[in-house]
Order: C-alpha cells, then sequence, then structure tokens
C-alpha cells in the first residue's frame, strides 16, 4: 500500500503548504513518522549549495525532515526561466528522478504528504500534474479547494470523477465564519451522497493571510525607522489614508489589525491611525516623518515603514504580498494546528491510509 | 475623577504661590546676553519684581550684579519658583533635585522634549514621574514662560512686558504671546497673566483656566489652542470658569490643511472642530474665528459688562458706514432698537432737519463734538436700547478729539457698552488715543466692531440659559454588554444588524421589525408572516451603502415579488462586489414614509461620545445640514439640536404640513446619548433613516449602523 497523500487545489494560494504542516505535525503528535515533499517547486534558494523550494524546505523543517533529504524535497521547478527550457526540450527521465526522491524520502516515513503545483494541472509540460504524480507513485489525492459559494460544489465533483480511484476527499479552506453550518451541513451531506468524503473545513481566519511587518518592509524595500522589535507583528488589512483626520479616524476605527499607508507628509492621518488599532504605517514618497510622530509610534510599538513608492504603487505591492504570505509564523502555525485537530477529519485520513491510530510516544 | 477635582482644588489653593512667588531660582542664568538664561533673569529683575532673586550657575559668581548660587541646594532660603533654562538632557536631574529641596513650582523654558522625537518624549515622561513624585507642579517644557502685570513679575523670555489689565491670557503657541504683548502695548489693552504652555507636560490649559477663574485681577480669560490634553477635564473647567467671567476660546486647525499643520506641531489628534464648538457651547464658553476677534473681544469684555440684550443703536455721520454697521449687527445676531419717541424728540431737538433720525441715526458729516455727544447721551438714556455703536468718518468738520472726549464723558456715566469705530488712521490717532485712555474701546473697521458686539452678547446669552440635566432612562444595559462583548470576543470592529437592533431595542429607540433570510422561501415565510408591504435589503459585511448598488428594494406587495426580489438582490450584489460575503437579506415590515432624520454619534478623541442629527437618508451628504453635543445631552440640549438645524421648518410643518413628532425624535437623541455614555466601547452609530411622522406617531428607525472596539 501507498503513504503518499497529494494535497492538490483547483487555484493557487490555496493554502497547501498550511494544511501540509498542520496534518503533518497532528500525525507526528500522534506517534507517526511523517515524510514531505514538493515534487514541483516554484521559488528556488540555495541551501548550502543545494537547490531547494523555499516553501518546502521551510515546512521540511517544520516537520523535522532529516536535512539529508534536501536535495529531494523539490526535483523540479516550473518559473520563467525553467519553463522557457522545457518548451525548447522536454526533460527526461522524469519518473525514474521522482520516484527515486520519493523512495528516499519514504524510507522511514509512515506517510509522505505530497504538495500540490500551483493548482491540479500545473506540471503537466513535466508530466508531473497532480493525477501523472498520483499515478507514478500510487498516492491518494485530497483537494483542498478555497470556498467559493457557486463554484466549491462543481470543483468537488470534477475533482472526484478526474482522480477517480486516488480521489479521497476535499477539504474546504476560508469558509466565512457564517457559512460554516452550511459547509457541514447541507454541503457535507450532498457530497456524501455522492459518495464523496468532506474531510473538514477551515473558516477565514484573517491570521492565516497575515504577513509580519519585517516581510512588508522588504517586499516594499521600505525602511523600518522605528520600533524595529515589532517587526514579527502581524497585519491582516490593510487601509489607505487620502482623506481629512475626522474622516481617517472613522474609517481606520473599522478595522484591526491592520496596516495603513499614506503620505509621510500627512502627519494627521499618521496620528489617527496611530490612535486606532494599528500594526504598521507605511509612508509613501519617501517623507521622513515628523519627529514627533515617529516619538509617539515608538511609544505605542507601531513601526513606521518609509518607502520611496507613492501610495498607488505602495497599495499594488501591500496587496499582493499579502496574497502570497507564508506560513512562517508561530503564531500561524498555532492557528493552523488548532484547525486540524479540531476541523479536520484525522481519522479517517488514517483509516483509508491504512494507518492503524497509534498513541503518540 | 474625583482624584483629580482633588487635585485641582489643591492647585486652586496654591494658585497664588504660582503667579506671586516670593522668591525666583533662575537655573541656567547667563551672563552671555545672547543665551536664554540670560534673558530670563534679565526680564525678571527689569520686571520690578519684589522677591529675591537667585541665578544659578555652577562657572558664575555673579550674573547682572546679582551674586550666583552653584546649585539650587546652595540657595540659604526657600524657593518658591525656579525658571530652568538648561539643555533638556540634564533637565531631569535638576527637576528632582527641586523636588527634594519642596521646591513647589517649576517653569521649564527648554526645549528638546517629546516635539524632537521618541528620544524627547522619554525625556518629557521622566519630568512628569519626577514631578508627580515630589508633588511638585510643572509648566512647560519648552514654553514661552509666564507673566503676571500685577506682581509684576516677567518669569518670560518676551524682551517686553504688556500693560497691566484685565485680561488674562493662555496660549499654546509662546509666539502669539509675544506678538499679543506687542499689540497691546499699542491699543492700551492690559493683561493680567500670561502664560505660555509650551508642551503642556503637568499644568495644562485646564490647570491655568481655573487658576485665572479665581484670579481677583482676571476679568476675562482668553484662550489659543491648538489641542487640549484632557478634553473632558477642560469642558469642566470652562465651565468652572464661565460661571465666574467671560471665557473666550480661539482654536485653530480647523481645515485639513490647519489640521496637517497642527499636526505636526503638537503631535497629538486635535478632535473634531464640530467636537470643540460643542464643547465651549456647553461649558458656556464663547469660541472665536480669528486671532483679531480673540484679541479685540477680549478688550471689549476687560472694558465693558456685557450688554443687557441684542437692540443696538448706531450712530454715525455718514450713510454708508451706518448701512454696512447694519448689515453686520444682523449676521452678528443682534437688533437695530426701534428707538422711543421721547428719545426721537429729543435728538430732533439737537440735530439739524436732514440728519436720520431713526436708528442708525446719522448725525450727518458737518457734525461736530457737541452734535454727536447730545445724540448719543439722547441715545444712551432711551430704554430699548441695550448697547451702542459710535462710527465716526474724517470730513472736513469733524472734530474727532472733541468727539473722543464727549464719549469718554457719556461713557464713564453708563453702564451700557459702547464700541467706536473713528474710520481712519492716519488724522484719527490723537482722538483714538483719547478713546483708550478714557477706557473706550476703538475697532478700526466698523462691521468688525458690530461682531465683537454680538460676541459680548453671546456672553449674556450663554449666562441666561438655564440649566437642565441629562435624563436617566430605564434600560437593559446588560443585554447591550453582552452583545458587545461577544462582538468583541469573535473580532469584529463592524456590527451585524441583528447586533445592532438588538442594542437599539434594549434602549428603547423602535426600530422596524425585520428577519435575515438565507433562502427566498425562508424569506416569504416571514413576509407573510407580518404581512405586506415589506422591504428587503441585501446583508453584506462589505456593502456599506446598499443604495448604491440597488441593495434595497421597498414596496414588496406579494410572495412571488419576495421571491423575485431574492434573487434579484442576490445576483445584483454578485455583480456589483463579486467578493462580498452575502449573509442574506433582510426582511423588513415597510414603514411607511415619513420624514427623514439621522441620528448619529461619533467618539471624538478628545471630547468622547459626539452627538449629530440632522436631516438624513440621501439627504444627509448633500445638505450637511447638522448639528452636534457632547453627550450626555439634556432636554433642552436635545431640543435646541433640532431647532439649530437650517430646515427645522421641515419638521415643524410648512405650508400645511402637520408638525412632525418631534418629542419622539429628542427622545431618540436623549436614548442615543445614553447608550453612548454607557457602553464607550460603541465608537460610531448612524441611525439613518429615522423615520418621522405626523405629532404623536412616533418615529422608527429603518437602518443603522455601528462600529465598535476598545
Amino acid at each position: 500500500m501507498s503513504k503518499g497523500i497529494i494535497i492538490a487545489s483547483a487555484e493557487r494560494y490555496s493554502g497547501k503548504s498550511s494544511l501540509a504542516v498542520g496534518i503533518g505535525l497532528e500525525l507526528i503528535d500522534r506517534g507517526f513518522k511523517i515524510g514531505y515533499m514538493k515534487p514541483v517547486g516554484s521559488y528556488p534558494v540555495r541551501i548550502d549549495q543545494r537547490k531547494v523550494d523555499e516553501d518546502a524546505y521551510y515546512i521540511a523543517n517544520s516537520l523535522g525532515i532529516d536535512e539529508e533529504l534536501i536535495p529531494d524535497l523539490s526535483p523540479f521547478f516550473l518559473n520563467w526561466d525553467t519553463l522557457n527550457r522545457y518548451m525548447r526540450k522536454r526533460p527526461s527521465l522524469v519518473e525514474e528522478k521522482i520516484r527515486a526522491c520519493y523512495e528516499r524520502i519514504s524510507q522511514n516515513a509512515d506517510l509522505v504528504l505530497i504538495e500540490g503545483a500551483q493548482n491540479f494541472v500545473h506540471g503537466k509540460i513535466l508530466g508531473l500534474s497532480a493525477v501523472e504524480v498520483a499515478a507514478i507513485l500510487e498516492a491518494g489525492v485530497l483537494l483542498l479547494d478555497t470556498f467559493n459559494e457557486e463554484l466549491s460544489v462543481d470543483r468537488a465533483l470534477s475533482a472526484a470523477e478526474y482522480f477517480s480511484d486516488r480521489f479521497l476527499g476535499v477539504i474546504l479552506n476560508w469558509v466565512p465564519e457564517r457559512r460554516m453550518s452550511f459547509a457541514e451541513n447541507l454541503f457535507k451531506r450532498f457530497l456524501e451522497a455522492e459518495g464523496i468524503r468532506m474531510l473538514g473545513a477551515i473558516p477565514a481566519d484573517r491570521i492565516l493571510r497575515s504577513i509580519t511587518v519585517g516581510e512588508l518592509a522588504a517586499s516594499l524595500n521600505g525602511n523600518l525607522i522605528c520600533a524595529r522589535d515589532k517587526a514579527e507583528e502581524l497585519v491582516e488589512n490593510m487601509m489607505v489614508g487620502a482623506m481629512g483626520q475626522e474622516q481617517a479616524l472613522r474609517l481606520f476605527r473599522k478595522q484591526a489589525n491592520k496596516v495603513v499607508i499614506t503620505g509621510g507628509d500627512r502627519p494627521d492621518i499618521q496620528l489617527a491611525a496611530l490612535e486606532t488599532p494599528t500594526k504598521s504605517l507605511i509612508l509613501t514618497g519617501g517623507h521622513i516623518p515628523t519627529p514627533i510622530v515617529v516619538g509617539q509610534a515608538e511609544e505605542l510599538g507601531v513601526p513606521i515603514i518609509v518607502v520611496d513608492y507613492d501610495t498607488a504603487t505602495a497599495v499594488e505591492k501591500v496587496d499582493q504580498a499579502i496574497s502570497q504570505q507564508k506560513v512562517h509564523h508561530p503564531k500561524k502555525l498555532e492557528r493552523i494546528r488548532k484547525y486540524v485537530k479540531e476541523l479536520i477529519d484525522v481519522d479517517t485520513i488514517l483509516d483509508i491510509m491504512d494507518l492503524p491510530p497509534r498513541m503518540s510516544g | 475623577m474625583g482624584d483629580r477635582s482633588l487635585r485641582s482644588n489643591d492647585l486652586l489653593g496654591r494658585a497664588g504661590n504660582f503667579f506671586e512667588p516670593k522668591s525666583v531660582a533662575v537655573i541656567g542664568a547667563s551672563s552671555n546676553p545672547s543665551k536664554v538664561g540670560h534673558a530670563i533673569l534679565r526680564n525678571i529683575l527689569d520686571s520690578g519684581y519684589k522677591g529675591r532673586v537667585f541665578p544659578v550657575n555652577p562657572h558664575s559668581k555673579e550674573i547682572l550684579g546679582v551674586k550666583a548660587q552653584a546649585s539650587v541646594s546652595e540657595i540659604p532660603v526657600p524657593v518658591d519658583l525656579c525658571v530652568i533654562v538648561i539643555p533638556a538632557r540634564a533637565v531631569p536631574g535638576v527637576l528632582d533635585e527641586c523636588g527634594s529641596l519642596g521646591v513647589p513650582f517649576c517653569v521649564v523654558i527648554s526645549a528638546g522634549f517629546k516635539e524632537t522625537g521618541f528620544e524627547g518624549l522619554k525625556l518629557e515622561r521622566e519630568i512628569i514621574e519626577i514631578a508627580r513624585k515630589h508633588g511638585m507642579r510643572v509648566l512647560g517644557p519648552n514654553c514661552l514662560g509666564f507673566i503676571n502685570t500685577n506682581l509684576p513679575i516677567n518669569a518670560s523670555f518676551s524682551r517686553i512686558m504688556p500693560p497691566t489689565g484685565k485680561v488674562g491670557m493662555i496660549s499654546q503657541s509662546g509666539a502669539i504671546c509675544t506678538s499679543l504683548i506687542d499689540w497691546a502695548r499699542s491699543s492700551s489693552c492690559g493683561f493680567s497673566k500670561l502664560i505660555s504652555l509650551g508642551n503642556s507636560c503637568d499644568l495644562t490649559e485646564s490647570d491655568f483656566v481655573e487658576m485665572l477663574a479665581v484670579d481677583k485681577d482676571t476679568r476675562v480669560i482668553s484662550l489659543y489652542v491648538e489641542g487640549v490634553v484632557d478634553g473632558r477635564r477642560f469642558m469642566e473647567a470652562l465651565s468652572f470658569a464661565a460661571e465666574k467671567k467671560p471665557v473666550i476660546v480661539y482654536k485653530s486647525g480647523k481645515t485639513l490643511a490647519g489640521a496637517k499643520a497642527a499636526s505636526s506641531h503638537t503631535g497629538s489628534l486635535a478632535g473634531s472642530q464640530a467636537a470643540y464648538q460643542a464643547a465651549c457651547e456647553r461649558s458656556g464658553a464663547i469660541m472665536v474665528d480669528s486671532l483679531a476677534e480673540l484679541f479685540d473681544l477680549s478688550r471689549a469684555f476687560a472694558l465693558m459688562d456685557p450688554p443687557k440684550g441684542n437692540k443696538i443703536a448706531i450712530l454715525t455721520n455718514a450713510g454708508g458706514p451706518g448701512i454696512i454697521t447694519a448689515d453686520a449687527c444682523e449676521k452678528a445676531g443682534l437688533y437695530l432698537a426701534g428707538l422711543e419717541r421721547k428719545t426721537i424728540n429729543r435728538l430732533k431737538q439737537v440735530l439739524p432737519p436732514a440728519a436720520g433720525l431713526h436708528n442708525p441715526v446719522d448725525v450727518l458729516g458737518d457734525a461736530g463734538a457737541q452734535r454727536y455727544t447730545e445724540a448719543l447721551e439722547a441715545l444712551v438714556s432711551d430704554e430699548g436700547v441695550d448697547a451702542l455703536l459710535l462710527i465716526l468718518t474724517p470730513q472736513a468738520m469733524t472734530d474727532a478729539v472733541g468727539t473722543a472726549r464727549g464719549v469718554v464723558n457719556v461713557f464713564s456715566s453708563t453702564d451700557k457698552p459702547i464700541i467706536c469705530s473713528f474710520m481712519g488712521r492716519d488724522s484719527l490717532s490723537e482722538a483714538v488715543n483719547v478713546l483708550q485712555n478714557g477706557g473706550v474701546l476703538n475697532i478700526d473697521y466698523p462691521d468688525h466692531a458690530a461682531d465683537i458686539l454680538g460676541g459680548m452678547y453671546a456672553r449674556t446669552v450663554l449666562t441666561k440659559r438655564p440649566v437642565s440635566v441629562p435624563p436617566r432612562y430605564s434600560v437593559d444595559f446588560e443585554r447591550v454588554r453582552a452583545v458587545i462583548l461577544q462582538c468583541i470576543e469573535k473580532g469584529m470592529t463592524q456590527l451585524d444588524l441583528e447586533s445592532c437592533v438588538e442594542i437599539l431595542g434594549a434602549y428603547g429607540v423602535p426600530t422596524a421589525a425585520y428577519h435575515l433570510s438565507e433562502s427566498a422561501e425562508e424569506a416569504v415565510e416571514f413576509a407573510e408572516a407580518i404581512g405586506y408591504p415589506v422591504a428587503m435589503k441585501i446583508v453584506s459585511p462589505q456593502v456599506l451603502h446598499k443604495t448604491d448598488i440597488g441593495g434595497v428594494v421597498l414596496d414588496i406587495s406579494s410572495s412571488e415579488k419576495v421571491e423575485q426580489t431574492f434573487e434579484q438582490l442576490i445576483s445584483r450584489t454578485r455583480r456589483h462586489m463579486p467578493d462580498a460575503e452575502i449573509l442574506g437579506v433582510a426582511v423588513q415590515k415597510m414603514v411607511p414614509r415619513g420624514r427623514e432624520i439621522i441620528v448619529g454619534m461619533t467618539r471624538d478623541p478628545q471630547f468622547g461620545p459626539l452627538l449629530m442629527v440632522g436631516f438624513g437618508g440621501i439627504y444627509v451628504e448633500a445638505f450637511k445640514d447638522t448639528s452636534f453635543r457632547i453627550a450626555p445631552v439634556s432636554f433642552t440640549e436635545a431640543a435646541s439640536m433640532l431647532r439649530e438645524l437650517k430646515a427645522f421648518s421641515l419638521l415643524e410643518g410648512i405650508r400645511g404640513e402637520k408638525r412632525a413628532d418631534i418629542e419622539s425624535v429628542e427622545d431618540v437623541v436623549l436614548r442615543v446619548s445614553q447608550l453612548a455614555c454607557d457602553h464607550p466601547e460603541i465608537l460610531e452609530m448612524d441611525i439613518n433613516p429615522l423615520m418621522v411622522y405626523n405629532a404623536g406617531d412616533g418615529c422608527v428607525c429603518v437602518d443603522v449602523r455601528m462600529t465598535i472596539g476598545r
């Protein structure tokens, strides 16, 4: 019996990495040995001269995967330059390579979590789309779907048909609080009547889509000028300040844990932001703010990021950074572990994989 | 609060010690004339101060002929006041030394504190700690100091002393103090006390308002502020003072540009202009719109009591200025008095036949001093005249100096205010001197003179106001508390419709019955139960302006229509805002159309809950016809909020329309006021529209939004 589970999705940024860490850690808690790989990586980094996907490396670390296995974690990459290369000449021996990596990873593991590429057709050019990886490694496929009122049900039905015998079931992610009962009841009953397992629903939790102040500063090439010790704080929302002080105050009260983007020459808006729950200020136009504002921000522990961009560009960059944030934060990790423990049907997953329950050791 | 009022009472008892020290040390006194430490010492010595002065400087033996001390500790007698002019970093150490010696008051002139950034802010916090530890009170830092012309002492670095007088001036800007002193010297306006607040780290504008309120030499309190330290305390201080004497407030930073400038200057959220206005209104202080008005109105109150009423007589030697002044009077809330028959007869006797005998009274261009004076006497003795504006233009036959003498004579024998406007400067300076020396206020421009008289009359109105207290309704406090805590727990900042309606219901604000339905069938079921017609609205936290996306449908009168509308609302929202989270569709009993009012609340960073009423629905943004008060409001205040609206007559009913149920709106305002005070977690609230029906039929809240937070 195979030990592999592919976590696949229909859209990118669906939370596959988070779910892999969450399920992995839960199983480790239950006394299992866990392997992990991501056959098609996106963002290569070099660790001791060994090329590895940035996310995959972090997740492997969180799961305590042996350093020796780093070169096996993400054997292929699809990005701008490799894609051009592969379009001129398809690589050979892909199957053999994947199988060899998987064998080394699975050697000492009870179960291997395999993170799918961006969506479940991605990787086709290499012969490594989800359905192909599943066939090569004889792995099961789990669909992680970002909840959509109209689309989720069709995606689940299609995935079940497409992956056929290898399909394990569906997990919904980012379900609005108010729709949780819909997901857990009507939606689940419907799928089960169709013979599809519904293995859990994770609520929309802004913390899971948050980004640290430090990451924000880095993605904006910005300069953190105060409260540097708060660079690890998580930002969930963004608001733009370009109005009068009173209107700004009213607006800023409507959202907590936010970053406020405004001109460096708008001390009135900066003060309004500091009056409300704000995690960071991004000041545009390269203006250094007035010392009196910096003093207050320092005292309140709100980091100020000074950037050279104009406000419109900064908004675009922050938006991008928030949508591509990573699971790399203890607070997010803690959250996802909690959701897996409480809301994901891990017992059924173990049952399907023919792994009898163990007591943690 | 108890603790604070104790502290301020304690301060009031010792106010005399602050303004009238028997001994003063200048720490950082210098023999170098280019240093501030030199200027301060020189100013104290030059001001005629009779107490003992101790320059403190370890590097000097003697400064400006006075023996210098190496430190405060070496001063042989107890010191009442230390003026500190040393680099910021050294201030905490010296302050601690002063505190240990039992020095009760210090003035920190030095800059380099919160205005310079975080390090400075920490230094300033340190100062506050030290002051609290020793029970010592501190003015400043980063200020000009203070002047008491009555003692006298000039403990500031203003080179010149203002004349002695009755105006107590408190200013957040030291520079404005210096200019006011300069103006005062040329207009013979005198000050009793002048205080430059600086960063207000310990002693604040509120402390000084209270100190000047009990100061026997101060007749009027004049304030220039950019922001205040504690809005609620400021209101208490203003009320305390305004009961005893006129208080005039000029607050800058009203516009977007001004607020920007103020923010980088003071580093505090100023609070809204409407809140300052409401705070002054509540406290009985007079708010002015310009520095000129602040200065001139202060002069007016220093010289005269306010008029008993708003009936004004204008006396002029030319028609044009009379018309200008009549216009200005009306704008300032004053009326031209109808003159008594006996006054007109008297005027007939002293004026030529061509003269204007009715208000404005025109003595004609060839009037000399006698004609002016006799006419003035006639008007002053008219029972129906409360105050007078005397205008003089310099014409060929004009005897300005003689007229001025006549005015001074009449002025000294009446308790009615007289303001002159001798229009011109070059040929009138001698006459103006006569007026000023005689204690008569002269204002260059006659329309501005009318504004000043209007400001004086505002004081009369304020002192005659009835006293009324906010009511307390019996409400379900606990229920609201539970709803709010639950929402905060969930991390919500904007409340959903259900919670809003529950909150309003608990405080007795009538709301239209509604049901949040998740399916068309559910919507139909509810509609059938409450009866047609119904209104339907999309409910989504992201859809703030429902009408903008066609998210509200009214007057639906059948089950088929309800079903259709349900689908329509969902697809409209999906199309306009594909990412909006749809919670369902609210089905509401269709309320009949009425007059639409908005009742709102925003929590001002300085003054707390600021209530607003205005004409609502979609008109609120077009007309901006709104009025504000700070909660809690009394019956009288709720009533006057509505009556201040420009379109109030719409509620009273015009052209045959019936009177609206105004009392029911006042009731809602009072309940919202109590809600806002009881639950500080509610930061913003808008009831819009509140549908108001004809008298006796009440009103009902149709839609509501609330923002919460800690």
